[in-house]
């Protein structure tokens, strides 16, 4: 291929950091008195301290997947496990200190636009160092911060739900996270209360091969409404960083929660991550998902739809460019009568990047009139890119109808002319055309991530020879 | 067209693997057949129709895998395979469409649709793509459905039995694939399928 696709890697807007000021870390590597001296630095309670080292046994205990990406470079020893980036947390922006705030400046963290946002919770390595919560929220009876704040002043409805949905051992990486977890949101949502703001938290990593283990639980009372977005950028680094967060949702009767995701990190991320919701009757659950960054994507939303009537939905976009996997898709899983569920998957392979949409539906036996719809579109673009598409569709019920469909092209050559022959360089009518592919995902993601999406993949697509 | 159509039913052949020629247009057919199936399409311009019905009773359980493996250009294949699980039977297909690097324009296709007549039945399906050329037109459906009660109701209105007219939806959604057969291969090609019940 052609040397310009550095000009990617080396012009990568976010490809700074910023020298380490952490207060608390601990070496690397991981054992049982890693997971303990996690547990004592945050004074937590004696069951988490058992839950995170039951979960330290079973992630030793379980072995890598088989399937999906390649992990085995991934050298578990040489990871930090836990680093505290400032003590204790700021109250305002302006406490924070000087080299977090220039690096949110950075990256557009809207500094001036937080006054407008429900809530601003912005984690700069493992643990949010700031959060506003605006009065409405807390009139409302919201309950928004950060997991280790949550698991000091509300033990019982934390314990209630946490590690629930997503068990130690649903897999190697939900357990890890599970012992060394850190930071996160905790979200509740009072009976009948809509948010009308989207709570939005920003994801960074800094420390180099610090893995960062965020974990999340979303709690959406009866009758109640809200939009969780997250939007990742990192830093570029040599060695690999891991990132394996845990988000649990429940979605009770009637509720409707909508997680969005814009995940940019930088080429050298293991970005593994265990996402599920559970919708009880008449709930909806939709995960809106972008997965632009990161050297290798595994990660799967899934919703349970555990009571009549409950709609779940997935709305992805993969774009894998050189030296990226993503393997990404969606669970849907019936197990109630009059269930529905769509997904709707579209993938972007460039100059040898990979992506791979993996999906479940299953319906259970008493699952009647279940409908599910899974449609996926692969876009290749330049040689040696590979697309992948598995999915399995398992029905124990006579009532209930699947549809799966699923394409792969190339980018249309006559439109790519017919644009230029407009005069468009390549590159813009590529962009042109992709931001067009994925533009029945795009619309559903809040307007200034749409943006910011919309200028990635512009990004993503200078330097292409074609 | 002018291309020379074959014609293979082989639902009785002991062969797991078919490797077509160079400009080879085969049909092939099979019912009720089990194990792993691989097609190559690894000679310029050839083309391969593969269809299969499956149909599970009793408390049978069949599994079949059928792969196409692309190696070279302007290779074609369809897969079109319908499947029917009464009773407490159960149908699991694997599908498989890889297409090497350096493919280029090839064109493949695979198609399951499953009824599930029976509330103690159930069907599995993976339809999976591989793809590692980007020169190529690729697709994969699959739908997994009860029998459309508006059909039924429209039938019986014309006083047909609830259970006649179930059977005739059933007979519509296999005669598809004989349809498609004579049309691509020749009308001779189904009459030589004396053992399928449902062709006549």
């Amino acid at each position: 291929m052609n040397d310009t696709h550095d000009n990617l890697i080396d012009d990568y807007r976010y490809g700074f950091s910023m020298p380490e000021t952490s207060v608390h870390k601990t070496g690397t590597g991981l054992d049982a008195s890693v997971v303990n001296e996690i547990s004592a630095i945050k004074h937590e309670p004696d069951w988490m301290c058992q839950f995170r080292l039951n979960a330290y046994d079973i992630f030793q205990s379980k072995p890598l997947p088989k399937w999906g990406a390649d992990l085995s470079a991934i050298d578990f020893d040489s990871i930090t496990y836990y680093l505290k980036a400032t003590e204790g947390q700021a109250k305002s922006w302006n406490d924070l200190p000087k080299e977090i705030k220039e690096t949110y400046d950075r990256i557009g963290v809207p500094e001036a636009e937080r006054g407008f946002l429900a809530g601003v919770s912005a984690q700069y390595e493992s643990e949010v160092v700031y959060e506003s919560i605006n009065r409405e929220l807390d009139r409302q009876g919201v309950i928004f911060c950060d997991m280790d704040t949550a698991l000091k002043k509300y033990p019982e409805k934390v314990r209630e739900y946490f590690g629930t949905l997503i068990p130690p051992h649903d897999n190697k990486f939900a357990a890890l996270n599970s012992a060394v977890w850190s930071g996160g949101s905790f979200v509740y949502i009072p009976k009948g209360v809509h948010v009308h703001l989207p709570l939005q938290a920003y994801f960074r990593i800094n420390a180099e091969a610090f893995g960062q283990f965020e974990r999340t639980l979303i709690i959406a009372d009866e009758g109640s409404f809200v939009h969780y977005t997250e939007g990742c950028t990192a830093p570029i680094y040599r060695s690999s960083s891991l990132h394996s967060a845990v988000v649990e949702i429940f979605a009770k009767k009637g509720a409707r929660v909508r997680y969005t995701t814009v995940q940019n990190w930088s080429k050298n991320i293991y970005n593994l991550v265990t996402k599920r919701a559970r919708a009880d009757e008449d709930a909806i659950v939709e995960w809106v998902d972008c997965n632009i960054g990161s050297g290798i994507t595994m990660k799967y939303p899934a919703v349970y739809l555990a009571g009549r009537g409950a709609r779940g939905e997935v709305l992805s976009i993969a774009y894998a460019g050189r030296e990226q996997h993503q393997d990404t898709g969606a669970k849907m899983v019936h197990l109630a009568p009059d269930t529905s569920s769509r997904v709707i998957s579209k993938s972007i392979s460039k100059d040898g990047g990979q992506t791979s949409y993996r999906g479940l539906i299953h319906i259970a036996k008493g699952a009647e009139n279940a409908r599910a719809s899974v449609v996926c579109d692969a876009l290749l673009i330049g040689q040696a890119s590979r697309s992948d598409t598995y999915p399995s569709m398992d029905s124990k019920n006579a009532s209930a109808s699947i549809g799966h469909e699923a394409t792969v092209e190339k980018i249309g050559t006559e439109k790519l002319l017919y644009l230029m022959s407009r005069g468009l360089s390549q590159s813009d009518a590529e962009g042109l055309l992709v931001n067009g592919f994925i533009e029945p995902v795009a619309k559903e993601i809040p307007f200034e991530y749409a943006i910011e999406l919309n200028r990635l993949i512009n990004l993503e697509m200078e330097g292409s020879v074609g | 067209m002018n291309k020379h159509t074959l014609f293979r039913d082989i639902s009785r052949d002991t062969k797991n693997s078919y490797a077509l020629k160079r400009n080879e247009r085969i049909v092939f057919f099979m019912q009720d057949r089990s194990g792993e199936l691989v097609f190559h399409m690894d000679a310029p311009g050839a083309e391969a129709y593969v269809f299969a019905i499956l149909s599970g009773s009793g408390t049978s359980v069949s599994s079949l895998r059928i792969t196409s493996i692309h190696s070279a250009p302007d290779t074609f294949s369809r897969a079109i395979i319908r499947g029917i699980a009464d009773d407490v039977s159960a149908i699991t297909y694997n599908g498989l469409i890889r297409i090497e690097p350096g493919a280029v324009r090839s064109d493949a296709s695979q198609e399951i649709r499953s009824l599930i007549l029976s509330p103690e039945a159930s069907v599995s399906s993976q339809p999976a793509l591989e793809i590692l050329e980007e020169d190529v037109h690729c697709n994969h459906s699959a739908t997994l459905s009860p029998l459309n009660d508006a059909e039924r109701f429209f039938i019986e209105t014309r006083g047909v039995s609830e259970n006649q007219a179930k059977q005739l939806l059933i007979k519509g959604f296999i005669n598809d694939i004989f349809f498609q057969i004579s049309d691509i291969a020749s009308p001779d090609a189904i009459k030589t399928l004396g053992h399928v019940t449902s062709a006549n």
